[in-house]
């Protein structure tokens, strides 16, 4: 190992990239960056390849009586592992090619406050806290339907071939560019057409998303007494704790995050008492439609109040949440580890519809899924503030795709979650209630209809699992969140506190849950609101100005009329909201997924003649995710199948209506047959919408693409290279040559130390 | 006969004895990092960060924000500059 104490000949190169030659150097040197394979490694790592593909033999060939969990989990973190070791790796090498000598923004720009170099693992937990969501739990609950194994193979190969891939990308370019968004990106690189097709669809997309994870919320929260009073109580607790962080203890936030957190359990606790007594079951319990009223008055309140007073308290519980619940999810399910009998595939999975979702496994399975394996969403996300805390450009991969395979964790447990249930008991929450009536004695009736193998629901089933978890029904609870409550609490209680505790532990699901949703419907909200905020400055100056009161009103009044009328749609539908508008949600993320891959694959063509022969790194997800949602997308305008096809169901509707029938297959009345036609106008109209402007873009991507390709090149829209003058580990764990170099910069005084945030640890 | 047993007593229990010490500092390391962890991701230190910013670039004697005015303007910002929160 040679000394690096001081810079190299090699660092020396003349690209104006010399680092000073009185500091230690800012990157390993090249020869040093070469992988060494020592046997131990390679034991390792066979050991690891084994191991997980021992874990997939067990859930795709043996056919027993029951999996077990632990196989999941095995066969995510290893194929994780792999894909993160070699995939991306490949990646870094042909692809991103980072320059540790380079300055990252968050060097150049150093401001102390937006720009600051920031500790990888502490940047990992901020991109994965700003990335993870509701999504990787809902998507793979309703997947479910589907059994466990094609749910399980997209989220894995999804990821590590896909969804990480975009992430990665998306990060890397987003640095080498100041941080610009990827709506700014999409116009740089694909002209104005292109770029405005993406910056309109990022809107739409992310107003559908709000929307349905609104939704979402909703259906969990529909007469709960108990739901509605715990969730209810985060809004006074994220009141004080802004109050208390403003004028009490400025900057104290993690002692503000635990005393918020601890209140909260209170909240849950005193739910279930509450929800018990006479005045507190008639005032909190609720029906649908006044609760999704009531969060389109919360969201447009919450998005005028200054962010201290509510956003960024309840931003600080749910970050606080996030980590703490993930970890106890995993650690739970490895203690546990309950056996699944769920099949590997299910009777629906070669058939055209379900009673979850509708659909055929291709192309639907991937767009229910969504967040979990693939999400447009996180280019947004990637491209926001994490470019603009990089320390090092070699760190991007640790946090771009390292952050990506966490929220796939996240998935992969939801989904074993809910797969641990009963099947019978699945089926009854997740059948819409217009199939299931609504009724123990439907959802019973409904169930042991479908014909599944080993099911046999029974009305004390039921009842004794809603009675367990003190609501009064579980069925038709559609939206994935109560089923992974319930998942949840079936597996928390075998840990702590037996069936006593059941019932605390499923309203923790929803209350944590619907706190994440509900933050992020305020964040999409108030970006939303900027964004056209943005663009209507374009035309009248005034609203550009975002302390101009009236402007700010006007604009978030538009933006929760946007989502709030959808949201409304899906409450009122009378076939299920859920049940149709959650492919709009998934089609939306993945169009959303395939212009970031798009942008990107236009950036990597442009970078000159030796990455030609990578592209299909980036071409080969994008290709699936377009086929897989441009399919999604005409399945849903054009099927004849009026169950999958929303043009067929909107005029199957109004024929009907023409021929004077009053009632029309789910639908019991004429209002429910107008709704029908009304919302299947709305939603065959959106994806409409949505696939026109997906199409645009990647047609603008390929042009641009295929002359970079022919012209060897294009124009770059990098930053000037700086030479940077600081030094940190690329991955989680440092190297042997890092840790040399970092002994050398620890020596230097302290006056010469580089300031960050995290250091002196 | 007091230090003999007990002598005696450590050569049995000697390796339960030995482990709690390292296990205790072990334990109490990782307590430790977990906490740092925690309030290095709740932003606790950024008026840290700042005001050492502002005097690595400016010199020690730029005038900073106080504490209350510096989190005042943070919130500001962020009201001018909306993150989006994914799904």
């Amino acid at each position: 190992m040679t000394t690096t104490t001081r810079s190299t000949a090699e660092d020396a190169r003349d690209d104006g990239l010399a680092p000073d030659p009185t500091l230690p150097p800012t990157a390993v040197p090249e020869s040093a960056l070469k992988p060494r394979w020592t046997w131990q490694k390679v034991v390792l790592w066979t050991g690891i390849a084994l191991l997980g593909g021992v874990a997939w033999v067990m859930l795709a060939l043996v056919r027993g009586e029951t999996v077990n969990a632990i196989w999941f989990v095995f066969a995510a973190v290893c194929s994780y592992l792999i894909g993160y070791r070699f995939y991306s790796k490949v990646i870094e090498r042909y692809l991103t090619r980072p320059d540790d000598r380079r300055a990252t923004p968050a060097e150049v720009r150093s401001d102390g406050k937006d720009y600051v170099p920031t500790d990888r693992r502490v940047l990992f937990g901020h991109h994965f806290a700003a990335i993870a969501g509701a999504g990787p739990l809902v998507g793979p609950v309703l997947a479910a339907q589907m059994g466990y194994l094609p749910g399980t193979v997209w989220i894995i190969v999804g990821v590590i071939l896909a969804g990480a891939v975009q992430d990665y990308l998306v990060l890397f370019f987003s640095m080498r560019r100041g941080g610009r968004t990827i709506g700014q990106m999409a116009r740089q690189e694909l002209g104005r057409i292109g770029g405005t097709a993406a910056i309109v669809a990022s809107l739409l997309i992310m107003l559908i998303i709000v929307a349905i994870l609104a939704l979402v919320v909703v259906n969990s929260l529909g007469e709960s007494p108990w739901g509605v009073f715990s969730v209810s109580m985060t809004i006074p607790i994220a009141l004080f704790m802004g109050v208390y962080l403003r004028y009490l203890r400025p900057g104290r936030i993690t002692e503000v995050s635990i005393i918020g957190f601890v209140l909260l359990m209170a909240a849950i606790v005193g739910g279930g008492w509450v929800a018990n007594t006479t005045w507190g079951a008639d005032l909190f319990h609720l029906d649908r439609t006044t609760i999704a009223i009531g969060i389109i008055i919360y969201g447009f309140i919450a998005a005028v109040l200054p962010v201290w007073l509510l956003l960024a308290p309840r931003d600080y519980l749910s970050t606080f949440m996030k980590i703490g619940v993930i970890v106890m999810l995993a650690g739970a399910i490895v203690i546990v580890r309950p056996e699944i009998s769920v099949p590997a595939v299910s009777e629906f999975a070669s058939g055209e519809t379900g009673p979850v979702f509708s659909g055929s496994l291709f192309p639907f399975l991937f767009v229910t899924i969504a967040c979990g394996a693939l999400s447009g969403f996180h280019a947004l996300i990637a491209s926001g503030t994490t470019p603009k805390l990089l320390e090092k450009e070699r760190q991007a991969r640790f946090i771009g795709y390292g952050g990506m395979l966490m929220e796939s964790f996240v998935a992969i447990m939801a989904l074993v979650a809910a797969i641990s249930l009963d099947r019978g008991i699945y089926f009854a929450m997740n059948a819409s209630a217009a199939a299931t009536g609504g009724t123990i004695e439907g959802a019973v009736a409904f169930v042991n209809s479908l014909g599944l193998a080993g099911v046999n629901l029974t009305p004390d089933m039921l009842s004794s699992t809603a009675a367990a978890v003190g609501e009064e029904s579980i069925v038709s609870r559609t939206g994935g969140a109560p089923t992974l409550a319930l998942g949840l609490a079936h597996i928390m209680q075998q840990l702590f506190g037996g069936a006593a505790m059941m019932g605390f532990w499923y309203h923790f699901a929803i209350m944590f849950e619907a706190l994440f949703i509900l933050t992020a419907v305020d964040a999409g909200t108030r970006v939303a609101r900027f964004m056209l905020q943005d663009s209507v400055g374009n035309v009248v100056p005034r609203f550009r100005d975002v302390t101009w009161r009236p402007g700010v009103w006007l604009c978030t009044l538009v933006m929760v009329a946007g989502w709030g009328s959808i949201l409304y749609l899906g409450v009122t539908d009378p076939l299920g909201g859920i049940n149709t508008f959650f492919p709009l949600f998934g089609i939306a993320n993945q169009l959303l997924a395939a212009i970031a891959l798009a942008v990107v694959l236009a950036i990597v063509a442009k970078r000159g003649r030796s990455y030609v022969r990578w592209l299909w790194i980036v071409a080969v997800p994008l290709a699936f995710t377009a086929v897989v949602t441009i399919t999604a997308s005409f399945e849903k305008i054009f099927s004849p199948v009026p169950a999958v096809g929303y043009w067929a169901n909107h005029n199957a509707f109004k024929d009907a209506l023409a021929a004077g029938e009053t009632s029309f297959g789910t639908a019991p009345s004429v209002e429910a047959m107008e709704a029908v036609v009304r919302n299947t106008f709305v939603q065959g109209t959106l994806s409409i919408i949505f696939v026109v402007l997906a199409i645009v873009v990647m047609v603008a991507a390929l042009v641009t693409t295929v002359k970079a390709i022919r012209a060897g090149g294009g124009e770059n829209h990098e930053d000037e290279p700086v030479a940077s003058r600081r030094f940190a580990p690329a991955g989680l764990l440092p190297t042997a040559a890092e840790k040399e170099i970092e002994a050398a910069w620890a020596q230097l005084p302290p006056e010469k130390q580089p300031v960050s945030s995290g250091g002196g640890h | 006969m007091g230090p003999a047993p007990a002598r005696e007593a450590a050569g049995v229990l000697g390796r339960g004895a030995l482990i709690v010490g390292p296990v205790r500092d072990a334990l109490a390391r990782a307590a430790r990092g977990a906490a740092w962890y925690v309030r290095q991701l709740m932003g606790d230190d950024a008026y840290r960060v700042y005001v050492e910013h502002r005097r690595a670039a400016h010199g020690p004697d730029v005038p900073v924000l106080d504490e209350r005015q510096f989190w005042r303007q943070r919130m500001d910002d962020q009201d001018r500059n909306p993150g989006a929160r994914c799904c």
